[in-house]
């Protein structure tokens, strides 16, 4: 009898232990980057690295030297950052240790699903670090604004004219409700990008029109070469630009703030319509239903794939891996009509800060991210992640494929990339109802119904 | 009593930590789960509300809930099958056999991610080898999507976790099957049993504990298979191989549901203990 009890204990325990799964260990890096976002790029997921304290060099020139003295408070803040931003932070860190040695940056890197969740569970039990990154948004920055756990920027973005130090778009998307909840670092928006050499050898010119894009396809389908590269989530990038062309950028809007009605939107169906359209004639690479987001630009580097839809670290990895940087080009998706080129999805990356910030570590922590993001820093750490938020910052060398992105963006105008202000809940909807309409399970002009009825469930419970 | 108090003394640190890192964590979970909250508001009480609307009204909880419980069956049916057929000819003395062992072990020491990369290349439409090599052979009819079909998927993710898998239940195997005594397994020769009387009516009822041990850490392990799915297919395509444990992820990180996601937590323990705690009762029974 007692040897059942024993049993009986030891499988309860056992069983038992399923239940810690959601408090364990959340700092597992053993995850590959997670699609929550699209507006994510490819990063490949690392462990939480702590880094050693910089040291500090004693041959600081004069110059640093006075500099440091105009902050003579001894101030440590602890940083959360991601892995793909370790070289750069680490440089810049050490460097600006020499400048203010007073000053200590304790930087934590964390890969991309790591960050999001171990700041979550941070949140929740009240263990911010002083400064995290974070993406800008409704599932990301606001979550933090929202529950009061982050510093309002506002007094001091008016002070030092942050209106004319950033880029407006990207300080649009750091405010939430009038106040200034994060610091902007990184701006960017999804263009195609493509293959020059591909598009030549069919004699195809860069479309101008949604019309002008169909027929590149079509023209590349026929020679047998795939036309967009895409995987998992990351075909939410063709639906989002192709809401956009039909519904216009009012009903748009409209339909990521949840405000219009998706059962009942023409244009949703017809997106879903013409996603499916390309889908069945066969323009997005063989298997991208679950094909690894991170890989898209594979296809496109190893030419199985004409274009992709991607962001300004395009242009890095082209040069990263070594590839003819002759041989890559973009163009905006042409989302627009009467031959306009139409908004492009932008979003932003950020640094929050936390609200239980002393004066002097604020004071530190601005004097930091000046430092990170002045024009000796960007200069001397090419790593930094760019394009940046800053006004009329020049791109690093390695990124100059991408120049001439962010004035399109301007000059095209933007709108929020939607999974960054679309609640998760319902963007999950999105994606598995996109797949379902891909795979033929859900009719095209049925996607609207099933997204509707995940936006009235998340309506319902948030009351 | 000095010893007993002397064992307790041992004991205690363990306990402790036992204590901390699971009991405690453990009951706060199940008391989440009576509650609303996104981790930072507060928290809002709401009963039974959480597993009622999982039970009626989530269409995903019910996809996630069908495909663990399709997990748990290919398990006990192929895999805890196949290793013990693997364990038995492993038992075997032949040339070669430590080889042959590593050889089948060597998968486990890997991390499901690991396998999750592997097996998705070698799935991969585009260039992964089991459409290559479909196509080396003359069977291009077969090549496909199989990852993006949502009718196979989660079976091709199992064909992967069964790689993986086959080890440890074998190792545990191999393990009961060498600490039989061979007197009994020669006695019953002697008296004319066969190979397959052999196995039915001495072999298996001498491996009744090896059984529970490799059934109940199986089973667990279908219940909680998370890694190898979010690698592979992140629950797609459109929610085909969702899974309990990576909807309770994304209630919990995702939607910052985590009431919901404690309460699909408790609903995996209870699950377990159905299926676990009768079974263990009944299999240790007659000790």
């Amino acid at each position: 009898m007692k040897k059942r009890i024993l049993a009986c204990i030891l499988a309860l325990t056992m069983t038992a232990s399923l239940l810690t799964g959601c408090g364990s260990d959340a700092g597992n890096a053993d995850s590959s980057a997670k699609p929550e976002a699209a507006a994510d790029t490819a990063q490949e997921p690392e462990e939480a690295e702590p880094v050693a304290e910089p040291e500090q060099e004693a041959d600081s020139g004069n110059e640093d030297q006075a500099d440091g003295e105009k902050f003579d408070k001894e101030v440590t803040l602890t940083f959360w950052s991601p892995t793909w931003h370790k070289d750069a932070d680490e440089q810049v860190i050490a460097d600006f240790a020499k400048l203010y040695p007073n000053i200590k940056i304790e930087a934590t890197f964390y890969s991309t699903d790591d960050i999001k969740t171990n700041t979550k569970v941070a949140a929740s039990s009240g263990t911010l670090p002083d400064m995290w990154y974070n993406w800008g948004g409704f599932n990301f920055a606001n979550y933090y604004a929202s529950a009061d756990l982050c510093y309002d920027l506002t007094a001091y973005a008016q002070e030092n004219g942050w209106e004319d130090k950033y880029l407006k778009s990207a300080l649009d998307l750091c405010t939430l409700d009038g106040k200034v909840i994060a610091l902007p670092q990184v701006y960017t928006g999804l263009v195609m990008w493509y293959r020059t050499d591909i598009l030549e050898q069919y004699g195809l010119e860069v479309p101008k029109t949604f019309e002008e894009l169909e027929n590149i396809c079509e023209v590349l389908k026929e020679n047998g070469q795939a036309s967009f590269s895409t995987g998992g989530w990351h075909i939410f990038r063709y639906l989002e630009a192709l809401l956009e062309y039909y519904a216009g950028p009012e009903e748009h809007d409209a339909l990521n703030t949840l405000e219009a009605d998706w059962a009942s939107s023409e244009a949703v169906a017809q997106a879903f319509a013409k996603l499916k359209e390309w889908g069945d004639k066969g323009y997005f690479i063989d298997g991208y239903v679950t094909e690894d987001a991170n890989n898209a630009k594979m296809y496109v580097f190893g030419g199985t794939s004409a274009m992709v839809m991607d962001n300004s670290g395009m242009a890095s990895d082209v040069v990263a891996n070594g590839y003819d940087t002759s041989q890559y080009s973009f163009f905006a998706f042409p989302t627009g009509k009467d031959g306009n080129t139409g908004r492009i999805s932008s979003y932003v990356k950020t640094t929050q800060f936390n609200k239980n910030l002393t004066d002097d570590q604020f004071e530190a922590a601005m004097i930091f991210w000046d430092y990170y993001y002045s024009e000796e820093s960007l200069k001397s750490h090419p790593s930094i992640e760019q394009p940046t938020a800053i006004a009329g910052a020049e791109l690093s060398e390695a990124m100059q494929l991408a120049d001439g992105m962010l004035e399109m963006i301007d000059a095209a105008g933007s709108y929020t990339t939607t999974d960054q202000d679309v609640p998760n809940e319902i963007m999950d909807v999105v994606f598995a109802t996109e797949e379902a309409v891909l795979l033929g399970t859900i009719e095209p002009s049925a996607a609207g119904a099933e997204i509707q009825k995940a936006i009235d469930a998340y309506k319902a419970a948030s009351k | 009593m000095k010893e007993k108090l002397k064992a307790f003394s041992f004991l205690a640190p363990a306990l402790l930590i036992y204590i901390i890192i699971i009991v405690f964590p453990g009951i706060y979970s199940v008391v989440l789960s009576f509650f609303e909250w996104n981790g930072v508001s507060e928290k809002r009480f709401v009963g039974l509300a959480n597993y009622v609307k999982l039970f009626t009204n989530d269409v995903i909880f019910r996809i996630a809930l069908k495909n663990n419980i399709i997990w748990i069956v290919l398990t006990v049916c192929i895999t805890v099958v196949l290793a013990l057929i693997l364990a038995l000819v492993l038992n075997e003395k032949f040339t070669g056999r430590i080889v042959y062992r590593s050889i089948f072990y060597f998968p486990y020491m890997l991390s499901w991610i690991v396998i999750g990369i592997i097996w998705k290349w070698m799935y991969n439409p585009n260039f992964g080898m089991i459409n290559t090599f479909l196509g080396a052979v003359g069977l291009d009819s077969l090549k496909g999507s199989y990852l993006s079909n949502p009718k196979i998927a989660l079976y091709c993710i199992f064909a992967a976790a069964l790689w993986q898998g086959l080890g440890q239940p074998m190792l545990y195997f191999l393990a009961g099957l060498q600490t039989m005594s061979s007197d009994v397994l020669e006695a019953a020769r002697i008296d004319g049993a066969g190979k397959i009387n052999l196995f039915i009516r001495i072999i298996v009822p001498m491996l009744k504990e090896t059984f529970v041990i490799v059934l109940a850490t199986q089973i667990i392990a279908s219940m909680k298979v998370y890694d190898i799915i979010y690698v592979m297919t992140d629950s797609g395509p459109a929610n085909a191989t969702q899974t309990l444990a990576t909807y309770m992820y994304n209630q919990t990180f995702s939607y910052n549901n985590l009431g919901m996601g404690s309460t699909v937590a408790t609903i995996m323990v209870i699950i377990m203990m159905f299926i676990i705690v009768p079974y263990v009762i009944f299999s240790t029974k007659e000790d």
